[in-house]
């Protein structure tokens, strides 16, 4: 995928969508733009946090182990969903695994990248934060509406 | 080691001293040959009327006799600065090697001192007295005795010409060197304190810097670059201080030394003139003697200034020495045992009454036995009493009470060989040195002491005089150090061997192997490789649908998009490496090529296009953005040198651009790689273009051997090993596929016969002191030493501590590989201390206890490990 492809799925994204391109296009430089094929790996649950991801086309698999040794989906995400940003930011290791679903491509900002790209641009850094809230403030409605109905 | 200057000089280089002031005196009767003569051309030849004259028997017309007197002129003219050249050789060389003897000294000090002595002394401080310190007595050193007595000869002739005129002017000639002699040392002790303490402080702010380096990953993340560049400039101001005083103390002497000088003349002119006005001094004499004060100035001032530079050398000298001596520096025999005193320690490693003293957590040990083939886990002890037991074992630290024998001999008072040659202490970060990794693991034989007297080149033979002449190691720094026998083995290839088996068994195989494959090799070795290696290639194309998804394959007809333009453009590289690909832009060959063949063009036009990019891209940044940092391709600096070009060059044509900015564009075009670069400067005309450029060029290159082509099955010392394996690129957006990649590659040259030649080569791969090793690989690598020279006993703190499945299989390969050695180990869980012989527990307070463990052999079972696996 060439670099103003890329520009162009990162410029659909919500949380770039008010950045100009030209810094759209720093970033997709920054990044490696990454392949996998459907069922490969790009880590495991408790490895490093050393980059997050931004889907350019394909989906992944969202995945955990059961009580049972086996592995279950909880979620997928596809083109335009932005993951792994958790670990990198709260320097943790990987609460899950992810797997390719199909033919994947992603756009792979590794640690320094995020980082420097968070430090030097606070209007992106605004917006990631507004995902993140959107997404506890999810987190937080799926979990009351588990305990009303226990 | 003398503690005074002189004795030091004295003892050293008496014969120097004595060579350089007999030059001195020979140059005297020439110097004075030298100014008679111009009086003989002037009286003689030139205004002389009785000719012919007779010279050694033969007659001389006027014109024959002046050119006669002038050639001996020449002549003398020339002896004299022949003498001149080689006395200053002498004194510098004498200086020199001076300064060696005694830097050889200090660091031979160094390499004695007890271990505790580390705890005090900073590397700072050390190196800074070894180098800075010590430097200016290297100018000093050569003129010691010669300079004294030239001057003070010189003084004596004239101070003597000047009673024998008249007595009175003699007197008042040398009527204020007393009062001198006796100010100036005064004023010049101050100026020695003041030395001393330039000297702590410039020791100190060594030492400061040097804190400021060790400790960069706190300075980082603390954010206390600030406070050590405020240190510094604290170190720096002391400094500024301590010399202003020096300036004003240094020229007061000076300015008291230039007054009473000429005060001399003053008694001249006014004592003087009234004798000869009263009749009782001639005027010719008066006139003669001021002339020679003229001469005696000169002198005198040397001598005062030698005086000067005495004191200080001497402070200096002292204080240096003193940093070295003491109580806690080991005598020479213990350095450089031989016979008995140097066979390695063998039998009971025994504790008696032991007390570990102050930090070791109150560690006591009434009696503990360690027995030659017995592995001791040492558990708890976490406030410092494990750390101290295993140092004490170690004999890296000596106990405050009681005695730690290995075979009856306390560690702290057996010899370095005998202790160095029984004991491996691996820690939590054993050291590296800036060698090949292969050095690295031999390094615990390093015993051989090669004699550079055993050598025949002729560097190496002056090398061995001036050991000679310096009292410095007469061993050869670059010979085979290695202590074959130390390891078991009688010759360099078994020791590779056995080297390769113990590094698959302490599991750095893997780790060498992979640095190998990216390796190149040097064109000797390549003739040895060149077959098996196109070997593992064809096996490789063999399986290409297996590889399609990891590496593009080269096709003559279509563009890499993961391989540089520069190599999709030549469909071959040079024979003769770089280090980038970018860099081929400094091969004249390469460069021939793209011309000839009408190329460079279309690939500075791609340069210009990628340093356009760039600058776009750095609008968007500040200049000194971390962000820039982060491409993958191109590093910090080449990307903004693009964007400066772009802007100096934008608005004029190609046809004026300069040498130098032609070969930076062409330079970022040769390495861009497409699929990793992804900017969007090769549209399909570019490529057709880059194709047909391929097509012409490619019959000449195939043709030439200075290139291979990548048509070829030629093996190509300017690729790495894994770029000659490789039918193609990697693919740049398939990292994740490249180890599994690398695993096939292991494998076609493993089948290809070339492994171990691989783990070789990886063991040839240079490592830096901090390097870039991991703290588990380092503790590997002290492992490998200790097994490697067969050390008796083997202490291990943060290696195989852990209660899993490596760090007990570890401990298993370890008891397999060394059957006899007394082991003890750091265990860092209770679950580790299985398997051990022994345990030794380490409680908070009181005496040790030992238990006894469930040794390996009750404990194993059909999964472990045994010797011959």
């Amino acid at each position: 995928m060439s670099l103003n492809e890329a520009v162009s799925v990162l410029s659909e994204i919500p949380m770039f969508r008010k950045v100009e391109p030209k810094r759209l296009k720093l970033f997709a430089v920054m990044g490696q733009t990454l392949t996998y094929r459907a069922g490969e790996r790009l880590f495991e649950k408790g490895d490093d946090g050393d980059a997050a991801y931004v889907i350019l086309a394909g989906s992944v698999d969202v995945v955990i182990p059961t009580d049972t040794g086996e592995e279950t989906s909880v979620a997928v995400l596809g083109m335009r969903e932005i993951f792994g940003e958790m670990a990198v930011l709260c320097d943790q290791a990987r609460s899950t695994a992810i797997v390719a679903r199909d033919d994947l491509q992603v756009l792979r900002l590794d640690r320094t990248a995020l980082m420097s790209m968070l430090h030097e641009f606070p209007d992106i850094a605004l917006e990631l934060i507004k995902v993140l809230a959107a997404r506890l403030e999810a987190t937080t409605a799926s979990l009351a509406h588990e305990r009303s109905s226990d | 080691m003398d503690h005074r200057f002189f004795s030091f000089v004295w003892r050293y280089s008496k014969r120097d001293q004595l060579v350089i002031l007999a030059l001195t005196f020979t140059s005297f009767p020439l110097v004075y040959i030298s100014l008679e003569i111009p009086k003989i051309i002037i009286n003689e030849a030139i205004s002389g009327t009785d000719f012919p004259k007779e010279i050694l028997g033969m007659e001389f017309e006027q014109v024959p006799y002046l050119l006669a007197l002038c050639g001996l002129f020449l002549l003398m003219i020339v002896l004299i600065n022949g003498i001149k050249w080689l006395m200053n050789v002498q004194i510098g060389m004498t200086g020199e090697r001076m300064l060696r003897r005694l830097r050889f000294m200090l660091f031979e000090r160094v390499m004695r001192f007890r271990i505790a002595r580390f705890r005090t002394t900073k590397p700072g401080e050390i190196i800074q007295s070894i180098l800075g310190e010590i430097e200016p007595l290297g100018g000093f050193i050569g003129e010691v005795i010669a300079t004294p007595c030239f001057q003070g000869g010189l003084l004596t002739v004239y101070v003597t010409f000047i009673f024998v005129q008249d007595w009175a002017l003699g007197l008042a000639a040398v009527a204020l060197y007393p009062l001198q002699a006796f100010l100036i040392p005064k004023l010049q002790a101050k100026i020695v304190r003041l030395n001393k303490d330039r000297a702590r402080n410039t020791r100190v702010l060594a030492d400061t810097i040097g804190e400021g380096v060790t400790l960069i990953t706190e300075v980082h993340t603390n954010d206390t670059a600030r406070w050590h560049l405020s240190q510094v400039a604290g170190r720096l101001y002391e400094n500024t201080v301590i010399r202003l005083q020096l300036f004003k103390r240094k020229f007061t002497i000076k300015f008291i030394n230039n007054f009473l000088n000429q005060l001399t003349p003053f008694f001249f002119y006014s004592a003087g003139g009234y004798a000869v006005i009263r009749g009782d001094l001639d005027f010719g004499s008066l006139v003669a003697v001021l002339a020679a004060y003229k001469d005696v100035a000169a002198p005198w001032k040397a001598i005062l200034n030698y005086f000067q530079r005495w004191t200080d050398f001497n402070s200096r000298y002292a204080y240096v020495v003193e940093n070295f001596s003491g109580e806690d520096v080991l005598e020479p025999e213990r350095l450089y045992a031989d016979g008995a005193q140097a066979q390695p320690l063998t039998g009971t490693l025994s504790f008696s009454g032991v007390e570990g003293g102050a930090g070791t957590g109150g560690l006591t040990i009434t009696t503990l036995d360690f027995k030659p083939g017995e592995v001791t886990a040492v558990a708890g002890g976490a406030s410092g009493g494990r750390e101290a037991l295993l140092k004490l074992a170690a004999g890296l630290q000596a106990p405050a009470a009681g005695q730690v024998t290995l075979g009856g001999r306390s560690l702290s008072d057996a010899t370095l060989p005998q202790v160095g040659a029984a004991v491996s202490y691996i820690g939590s970060e054993p050291g590296i040195i800036s060698r090949t990794l292969r050095d690295n693991l031999l390094y615990g034989l390093f015993r051989g002491t090669p004699n550079l007297a055993d050598a025949e080149d002729a560097v190496l033979a002056n090398m061995l005089v001036e050991a000679r002449l310096t009292g410095n190691s007469t061993a050869n720094p670059e010979g085979d150090w290695v202590d074959y026998a130390m390891a078991g083995v009688g010759s360099a290839e078994e020791l590779d061997e056995r080297v390769l088996e113990i590094v698959e068994q302490v599991g750095l195989e893997h780790e060498i192997y992979s640095g190998a494959l990216d390796m190149r090799l040097d064109a000797e070795r390549a003739q040895h490789w060149a077959a098996p290696v196109m070997e593992a290639r064809t096996a490789l194309e063999a399986n290409l649908d297996e590889l399609e998804d990891v590496i593009e394959f080269w096709d003559l007809e279509t563009y890499n998009r993961n391989a540089s333009l520069l190599e999709n453009a030549l469909y071959a590289l040079p024979v003769a490496g770089r280090e980038n690909v970018a860099d081929y832009v400094q091969d004249a060959d390469v460069i021939a090529v793209l011309d000839e063949f009408s190329g460079t063009e279309t690939i500075l036009a791609i340069g210009w296009h990628i340093a356009c990019e760039f600058s776009e891209l750095i609008e968007a940044v500040e200049a000194d953005s971390a962000v820039l940092a982060t491409f993958a391709g191109y590093s910090r600096s080449e990307i903004l040198a693009a964007s400066e070009l772009v802007v100096g060059l934008s608005a004029q044509p190609p046809k004026t651009w300069s040498a130098d900015q032609k070969r930076l564009l062409l330079s970022l075009a040769f390495g861009f790689v497409q699929n990793r670069d992804r900017l969007d400067v090769l549209d399909d005309d570019r490529v057709r273009e880059i194709l047909a450029f391929r097509k012409r060029a490619h019959e000449t290159l195939v043709a030439r051997d200075d290139f291979v082509s990548f048509t070829e099955t030629r093996f190509n010392p300017a690729r790495t090993v894994a770029g000659n394996i490789l039918p193609g690129a990697r693919r740049a957006d398939r990292t994740s596929a490249w180890k599994r990649l690398d695993s096939i590659m292991e494998e076609k040259i493993a089948d290809a016969g070339l492994r171990d030649d691989l783990i070789l080569l990886g063991l040839t791969r240079p490592m830096s002191a901090s390097g870039s090793l991991s703290a588990a690989t380092k503790r590997r690598i002290g492992l490998a030493r200790a097994i490697i020279k067969r050390a008796h006993l083997v202490v291990m703190d943060g290696i195989a501590s852990g209660d899993n499945e490596a760090d007990a299989d570890l401990r298993a390969r370890l008891r397999a590989l060394m059957p006899d050695a007394i082991v003890l180990y750091a265990a860092a869980e209770e679950g580790a201390t299985a398997g051990a012989d022994q345990i030794v527990r380490i409680p908070e307070t009181g005496t040790v206890r030992v238990e006894a463990g469930t040794p390996l052999d009750a404990t194993r079972n059909e999964d472990q490990p045994r010797k011959d696996e």
